[in-house]
């Protein structure tokens, strides 16, 4: 019988690592979002419905949080790609906002991640967000931060 | 990219301030800050010191929460929430740190008073001042 190569052992590990990590907990794209949304709302204009998905944690906890948008048409669920995107963390109940940007990555079938979002105090943020592109839209979100 | 800048009374931040000493954004306090030696990738201590505009009493129990970011570049410091105790308790001093500058350039630390209070009143006792500290 021969002894297992180290080479072996490694990628046996790294296969059992994956299937424990799974793809159950992931929307497409994973990126450690959850498989379920923190809410959904729709755009003020009522074209776009927008699922918002919150990481590390979900519901956030005080930090920096990366945000991830799954966006689709009103209309007949298809996904929208191609849209830019800006948003503003924005806590209504102080007056003021962020002091970093936040960064947006489009990863296709209607994801956007959004990272660099720095919620730094507990209580209620506003994600004000602005679409633009083939649809020009708004949605303002609201996630109560740990 | 906010980082409070010369604004005005409009905006949600006043002026980002130069050297160690200067009121909030609301007028509420009169603050000012020191630290042990800032350096790139080292442990820095801050000691702010707050005082009721009003009264000259120190800003006691004030809850702070120093945001450190560096605006050129986007880019906040690794040590986010740093603590933050008053030392001793009732003097309006704050002992905030450990806080690293993991770059070098112009940072702006902004001290954030009474985080937990509302600030749709303009006698709620949340206040932040905003200064420049420049990082060799």
């Amino acid at each position: 019988m021969t002894r297992p190569s180290l080479r072996s052992l490694v990628g046996l590990a790294l296969v059992a690592a994956l299937a424990a990590c799974g793809g159950t907990n992931a929307t497409a794209g994973d990126g450690g979002f959850p498989s379920t949304p923190l809410s959904s709302v729709a755009s003020t204009g009522g074209a776009l419905n927008v699922s918002v998905y919150t990481a590390p944690e979900q519901p956030p906890v005080r930090g920096v949080v990366s945000i991830r948008y799954v966006v689709k048409e009103a209309s007949t669920g298809t996904p929208v790609d191609g849209l830019t995107l800006e948003l503003t963390p924005w806590m209504t109940a102080m007056g003021h906002g962020a002091s970093v940007t936040p960064t947006v990555q489009a990863l296709g079938q209607g994801i956007y991640d959004v990272s660099n979002v720095d919620m730094f105090m507990p209580g209620p943020w506003q994600l004000r967000t602005t679409f633009s592109g083939s649809v020009n839209d708004t949605v303002n979100p609201t996630v109560q931060v740990q | 990219l906010s980082d409070g800048g010369p604004q005005g009374c409009a905006q949600p931040y006043g002026a980002t301030l130069y050297n160690t000493a200067g009121t909030d954004d609301d007028c509420k306090y009169q603050t000012s800050w020191s630290s042990t030696p800032i350096m790139e990738n080292a442990n820095t201590t801050f000691f702010f010191t707050a005082i009721h505009t009003a009264d000259g009493t120190p800003a006691s129990g004030a809850n702070v929460y120093a945001e450190v970011f560096l605006p050129s570049a986007n880019h906040l410091s690794p040590t986010a929430n740093p603590p933050a105790v008053e030392t001793p308790p009732g003097s309006g001093v704050y002992t905030i740190g450990p806080v690293v500058f993991d770059q070098p350039g112009q940072w702006t630390v902004r001290f954030h008073l009474h985080q937990e209070c509302r600030d749709f009143l303009p006698n709620s006792p949340h206040g932040h001042a905003a200064y420049y500290v420049n990082v060799p």
